[in-house]
C-alpha cells in the first residue's frame, strides 16, 4: 500500500483503488438542500443577542438587589437599635461663641462682653453598626483554637507576601 | 510583615493583571468562508445556507453513512441540516463549523437508533436501482465493524473520495489524526477483508 494515495491521492494504489471503486455505488449524490420556511426559522441573531444581554442585566440587578436586602436584614437582626438611639446631640460653641439666632440678649447686656454660652446644636450620628461589632470584637478574647487558627492564617499571609515581594523584586 | 504590606503586594499584582489585560494586543480573528456563510445565514441568507450545504453535505453524509443503514442515510442528513439551520445562532466559533456538524450528524445516529425499533433490514437489492455487488456491502460492513474513529474518517475517504486534507478541513479534526485515523483503519479494514499485505 502507498500511504500517499490513502492520504492525498497522490501517485497510484490498486488496491484502494479497487476499494473505491467498489464502494462508490454508497457515494453521495448531490440533492437539494432541505427546503426552508420561513416561519421555522427561529433566530435573528441581534434579536436574540439584545435580548440576552436584557436578561443577564435584569439577571444582575436582581443579585444585587437580593444582596442587599439580605444585607441589611442581617444587619438588623445582628444590631437591633433601639427607638432615639440613632441620634446624639451634643451641644458645643459654635466657634467659642453662640450664634446670634440662638440667643436671647436684652438691648442693655449688649455692651458687656458677651458670655460664653454653648447654644449651637450639631447633630452627629452614634457609631455605625460594623463599627460597633469592630469595637465589640476587639474586646472579645480568643479562645486557644482561634488563637491559633489566626496564627496560622497570618503565617500564611505572611509567606505568601514574603514569595510575592521576591516576585516583585525579580519582574 | 506587616498586614498593610501584605495587601499592598496583593494589590500590586491585582493592578499588573488588570495593566496587562489592558495592554494586551488585540487577538486577530482569522474569518473563513464557511465563518462568512454562516454569518450571512445568520442574516437571514437563503442561498447562503444553500452554499453551507453544498459544501458540507458530503461530509454529513459520510458520517451518517458511516452508521446507519444506507435507506436513512438521506432523511438523516436533511433533519441534521435542518436543525443546523435552527440553531446556527448558538455556535460560538463561526469557523467550527464543520467540527459542529459532523457533531449534529453523530448525535443524530444515536437518536435513530434509540427511536427505532429492531427491524430486520430489507435486502439492499429490493430496494435500489443502483444495486451495489454483494462484494461492496460487505466492504462497507467491515468498515463500520471498526472502531468510531476509523469508520467515519475511512467512509470519508474511500466512499465519499475526499482527500486527507479534505477530510481534515471539513470535520475540524487534526490532519495528523486523520492521517493516524486512515493508516491504522486501513490496516484493520485489510484483515477484516483477508487481505495480505
Amino acid at each position: 500500500m502507498k500511504e500517499e494515495y490513502l492520504w492525498d491521492k497522490t501517485g497510484e494504489d490498486p488496491e484502494i483503488e479497487g476499494l473505491e471503486k467498489a464502494l462508490q455505488v454508497f457515494r453521495y449524490k448531490e440533492t437539494e438542500p432541505p427546503a426552508l420556511r420561513s416561519n421555522v426559522v427561529a433566530f435573528k441573531t441581534k434579536e436574540n443577542q439584545s435580548r440576552r444581554v436584557l436578561f443577564f442585566g435584569l439577571a444582575v440587578a436582581a443579585c444585587i438587589a437580593l444582596a442587599v436586602l439580605a444585607l441589611g436584614v442581617w444587619m438588623q437582626i445582628s444590631n437591633p437599635q433601639p427607638k432615639g438611639e440613632g441620634l446624639v446631640e451634643t451641644v458645643v460653641p459654635k466657634d467659642g461663641f453662640a450664634s446670634s439666632d440662638d440667643l436671647e440678649i436684652k438691648e442693655d447686656e449688649t455692651r458687656k462682653e458677651m458670655p460664653i454660652k454653648p447654644v449651637a446644636k450639631i447633630r452627629r450620628f452614634a457609631p455605625s453598626a460594623t463599627q460597633q461589632n469592630q469595637a465589640r470584637n476587639s474586646e472579645i478574647k480568643l479562645t486557644k483554637e482561634e488563637q491559633y487558627a489566626y496564627d496560622q492564617l497570618m503565617r500564611a499571609l505572611s509567606i505568601t507576601s514574603s514569595k510575592l515581594n521576591l516576585v516583585k523584586k525579580k519582574v | 510583615m506587616s498586614e498593610s504590606e501584605m495587601t499592598g503586594n496583593i494589590f500590586f499584582f491585582a493592578n499588573r493583571e488588570a495593566e496587562a489585560t489592558a495592554t494586551a494586543p488585540v487577538k486577530e480573528t482569522v474569518v473563513s468562508t464557511e465563518a462568512r456563510l454562516v454569518q450571512s445565514v445568520c442574516d437571514g441568507n437563503q442561498e447562503a445556507f444553500a452554499e453551507l450545504y453544498k459544501l458540507f453535505a458530503k461530509m454529513v453524509h459520510g458520517v451518517v453513512l458511516a452508521r446507519v443503514p444506507r435507506d436513512e442515510v438521506d432523511d438523516i442528513v436533511q433533519e441534521v441540516f435542518l436543525s443546523a439551520y435552527k440553531n446556527l445562532h448558538m455556535l460560538r466559533d463561526q469557523n467550527a463549523v464543520g467540527a459542529w456538524l459532523a457533531m449534529i450528524a453523530r448525535n443524530r445516529t444515536t437518536e435513530f437508533y434509540r427511536r427505532t425499533k429492531p427491524t430486520e433490514e430489507l435486502s439492499e437489492d429490493l430496494k435500489h436501482s443502483d444495486r451495489p455487488t454483494t462484494e461492496a456491502r460487505e466492504i462497507l460492513s467491515a468498515i463500520r465493524s471498526l472502531p468510531e474513529a476509523y469508520k467515519e474518517t475511512l467512509v470519508l475517504r474511500l466512499v465519499e473520495g475526499m482527500s486527507g486534507p479534505e477530510i481534515a478541513e471539513r470535520t475540524g479534526l487534526k490532519p495528523e489524526s486523520v492521517r493516524v485515523n486512515l493508516h491504522r483503519g486501513m490496516k484493520l479494514l485489510r484483515e477484516k477483508l483477508g487481505i495480505k499485505e
